[in-house]
């Protein structure tokens, strides 16, 4: 894969993120059917640590961060961890360079997928504390 | 030269493979560090050369020293794209594949190159089959949509 293929490839991730950011701006998925449902929250009746954050999405681009937040804490806390491979690939498109890769320690790894386990569960307990984590 | 994991076509000049990050030099049994020590490995001394390591440091006899497996080898591990799949698209294949980039780096560590690269693309895999089957289920609802859009008319 030569260089120009990598930058156009990084082009087309910025261009393609943009688009649903664009997309998701206008089009609210709480009142649109523009957005199938969730299908483990349609079968199950459960949510899964992916409910809320296309709506939550769309808050955050409206610039409700609470809203956001509420809708799912994790996928805003999230976000800051998707935005470095972002930029890298901005850095590519633009500068031919990415930034330095930075590789999680294993530990990290199967922490957060600890995390994601213990988060699909807590979110669907119908107690004070958890509900926070439900959309 | 193409690559031996991976069969992806690379210059003749490289050392590691574009696509799976595999090292491209010789064959795919020499890659594997565990069985055999590199062959103009000097005798590690101690005392020579690191006074301040610990002794424990010294190479077991039949296990390459794991710092000396890979040196320089960045297999990905896909994680960013596990994530995004786990939290926005669709939740069993990024859990699988979040699973399979932790073993890249367990791997890595022990210095199985051949089984971090295994690992790194079984969590790409996941990464598009959980991609492919939230895209699915999405094509599929628009087009029960179209149909009872049509259906009311």
């Amino acid at each position: 894969m030569s260089a120009t293929r990598r930058r156009l490839q990084a082009l087309g991730v910025i261009l393609a993120v943009g688009a649903v950011a664009a997309f998701l701006y206008l089009v609210n998925p709480a009142e649109r059917l523009a957005f199938a449902p969730c299908p483990f929250h349609a079968l199950t009746g459960f949510y899964c640590p992916g409910c809320g954050s296309l709506r939550g999405l769309h808050a955050l681009l409206h610039g409700h961060l609470f809203a956001a937040f509420g809708l799912n804490p994790l996928m805003v806390l999230s976000l800051p961890f998707l935005a470095y491979p972002f930029a890298s690939q901005v850095m590519l498109a633009t500068r031919g360079r990415e930034l330095p890769y930075v590789r999680w320690p294993v530990w990290a790894i199967k922490a957060l997928f600890w995390l994601i386990v213990l988060y699909w569960i807590l979110r669907n307990v119908p107690l004070y504390p958890f509900t926070i984590l439900a959309p | 030269m193409d690559c031996p994991y991976c069969g992806g076509a690379n210059l003749s000049a490289a050392k590691f493979c574009m696509h799976c990050s595999a090292p491209l030099t010789g064959t795919p049994g020499q890659a594997q560090p565990q069985t055999q020590m590199p062959p103009q490995a000097p005798p590690i001394t101690p005392s020579m050369n690191a006074p301040s390591r610990p002794v424990m440091n010294q190479p077991i006899p039949g296990m390459a020293a794991p710092a000396m497996a890979a040196p320089g080898v960045a297999v990905p591990n896909h994680l960013v794209w596990a994530i995004l799949v786990t939290l926005f698209c669709c939740l069993p294949g990024g859990i699988v594949a979040i699973i399979f980039a932790s073993q890249v780096g367990t791997k890595l560590a022990v210095g199985d190159v051949q089984g971090a690269v295994e690992a790194s693309n079984k969590a790409k895999t996941w990464c598009w089959v959980g991609f492919g089957v939230g895209l699915g289920v999405m094509l599929l609802w628009i087009l029960l949509a179209v149909v009872a859009e049509m259906a009311n008319m």
